[in-house]
């Protein structure tokens, strides 16, 4: 049984067609718009297989979540894919744990192997 | 009439104040003196009251008794006034023993007379001490002035101030109305009119020359000083200028990425959703979301080429080096780009032998990209080869050679500079930016990059870097 994906992205034009398109490959997704809201939807559904997560979102941000998601012993282990367009994202994925990271614009190999790797 | 008759007899009207304890000798002196038209100010006939005298009287010349009763000899007496003022002093004495001698040799006496002497013996020694002292004066005042002007110049740098300044100094230390023998030079300078050389000493052109030179140095040193002021800010503006666009290409390009990554998302989506329906769906509508995919690689590649351009203009384009195989990158690349060298007709050939190195892989990738890129982009419907291989023990070498129109000789140089195109911009699209991005990557890496090829034989770019990769220090 596939795993669930929750995607935490401000842009809805981007998180809808990410979605969609994982969706279209198979997967389970769940989406949220900023960092309050992921948490709120992983309260309501349980830790998820994979978060794709941007960093710079209105609201709580992607450095402010990861270190709620650090914190909280049931969800730190949960992997998490950066997805940004800051230029140092590379360097941003190290500081932060996270397991791989996509860079805006998204090369969707890479996305389709990383979520096939985790979910 | 000229100066030094002026100055001859301002000489002899000169003001004497006689320092004598015998007041017969003293009385003998003021009427000798008075007679050949000396002005005899005052007389003192002991120290104390000698040096009170002179700094009331102010006298032109004080003659002096050496031997004065009371507590104060005239040396002394000398050496308490010279503290206060510069007044010459002619020392009158019967005796002249070696102790005497050298006492008054260090106070600097203009003259030393020895009883008896006689009238005419007494005018020539005044008058010659007066001329000594005179000259003194106007050298040392003259001095001073140069040196005032000196600081005024360095202080102001005006050279209007300077030049006005430098007039003042001229008229007073000469003492006759002079501003019109300097004249204003063409170049905003000061010099003597030539024809009114020959009125002038030798030390009075000497002393003009000097302050017409210091006018000279400060003029040429202000404007010296006015060039490197708006050459340093021009270079300024030039900076901040190139400075507000790297950072507006910068942030420009961020902004760009994600809706970039939103249209790339969209047609994907299309794409997907239209695959199941092949069979149905309009060929002219599958063949459009074809064409926007590589549009949307195209813009995405431009974004990824700016933004790149901004880090390394801004000085942060930092390497990650890993073990890496620059034939597995080769190969990986041009699989990715298969599709895209299909719809450009061009026949990928590629030759690779294993060459590992301590590289950045994403900006070796970035390396074979811009050139593939570069490749399909200027020799459509023509064969790419691409080559990797080992150069000796330490360096990799990579080849891309296209076979489209090739460059101009004239052109291969500057082909590598920031958006340099060979082909004139209404031909070809794109920001020239690729090729720029190559070559400081490799730079950075510390390898090269060649071009080479004529019109009508292609293009081969070739570049070369050290296994170690890193930069030479």
């Amino acid at each position: 049984m596939p795993g669930r994906v929750l995607i935490v992205e401000d842009d809805d034009d981007l998180r809808d067609n990410l979605a969609l398109l994982l969706e279209l490959r198979g997967h389970k997704v769940d989406t949220a718009q900023n960092g309050q809201q992921a948490l709120s939807k992983i309260g309501k559904l349980g830790p998820p297989s994979l978060i794709i997560l941007d960093l710079m979102m209105p609201g709580m941000n992607g450095w402010q979540l990861r270190a709620a998601l650090l914190r909280n012993p049931d969800l730190a282990s949960v992997p998490v894919v950066l997805l940004s367009g800051v230029a140092d994202v590379q360097e941003a994925a190290r500081e932060l744990s996270a397991v791989d990271h996509l860079k805006k614009p998204i090369d969707l190999d890479k996305l389709y192997k990383v979520v096939d790797t985790y979910c | 009439m000229s100066p030094e008759i002026t100055r001859l007899q301002s000489l002899v009207r000169a003001r004497i104040l006689i320092v004598e304890d015998e007041l017969i000798v003293a009385k003998d002196l003021q009427d000798g003196l008075t007679a050949v038209g000396y002005t005899i100010c005052g007389t003192a006939s002991t120290g104390a009251v000698a040096v009170r005298r002179a700094q009331e009287l102010q006298p032109d010349l004080i003659l002096m008794d050496i031997r004065l009763r009371g507590g104060m000899d005239g040396i002394e007496v000398a050496r308490q006034v010279r503290e206060s003022a510069d007044v010459p002093i002619v020392f009158l004495t019967a005796y002249a023993d070696h102790e005497t001698l050298e006492r008054a040799a260090s106070i600097g006496p203009y003259a030393y007379l020895l009883k008896p002497f006689d009238d005419r013996e007494l005018q020539i020694t005044i008058t010659m001490a007066l001329c000594k002292h005179r000259a003194f004066a106007e050298k040392y005042g003259r001095l001073e002035s140069v040196a005032q002007l000196s600081l005024f110049a360095l202080e102001s740098g005006d050279p209007k101030a300077v030049a006005a300044r430098a007039m003042e100094v001229v008229t007073e230390a000469l003492g006759v109305e002079l501003a019109g023998v300097l004249e204003e030079q063409p170049d905003g300078t000061l010099a003597l009119r030539p024809e009114l050389a020959r009125h002038f000493s030798a030390t009075d052109l000497y002393f003009l020359g000097t302050i017409t030179s210091l006018v000279a140095t400060t003029k040429k040193r202000a404007t010296a000083e006015a060039e490197a002021r708006t050459a340093y800010q021009t270079a300024q503006l030039a900076a901040d200028a190139v400075r507000a666009r790297d950072e507006f290409l910068s942030i420009a390009s961020h902004e760009l990425r994600t809706p970039v990554a939103a249209l790339k998302l969209q047609i994907e989506t299309l794409r997907e959703l239209l695959a199941p329906h092949a069979a149905v769906v309009d060929d002219r509508i599958a063949q459009r979301v074809e064409r926007a995919t590589m549009s949307v690689a195209r813009l995405a590649r431009l974004v990824e080429n700016v933004l790149d351009i901004s880090r390394i203009k801004l000085g942060v384009l930092a390497l990650a080096s890993d073990e890496i195989d620059l034939a597995d990158v080769v190969r990986e690349v041009t699989s990715r780009h298969e599709d895209l060298a299909k719809s450009a007709g061009c026949d990928l050939r590629i030759a690779t032998e294993p060459v590992r190195g301590t590289w950045d892989r994403v900006r070796i990738e970035q390396v074979v990209t811009n050139l593939l890129a570069n490749a399909l982009n200027f020799a459509a419907g023509n064969p790419i080869d691409i080559t990797v291989e080992p150069v000796g023990d330490d360096a990799a070498r990579l080849t891309v050679r296209d076979h489209g129109d090739g460059i101009e000789a004239h052109d291969t140089a500057r082909i590598l500079g920031r958006y340099e195109r060979a082909s004139s911009a209404r031909s070809f699209g794109g920001l020239g930016l690729g090729l720029y991005i190559v070559g400081q990557i490799v730079e950075a890496h510390g390898g090269s990059l060649e071009v080479e090829g004529g019109r009508g034989v292609g293009a081969t770019f070739t570049v070369t870097i050290p296994r170690n990769g890193r930069r030479s220090a």
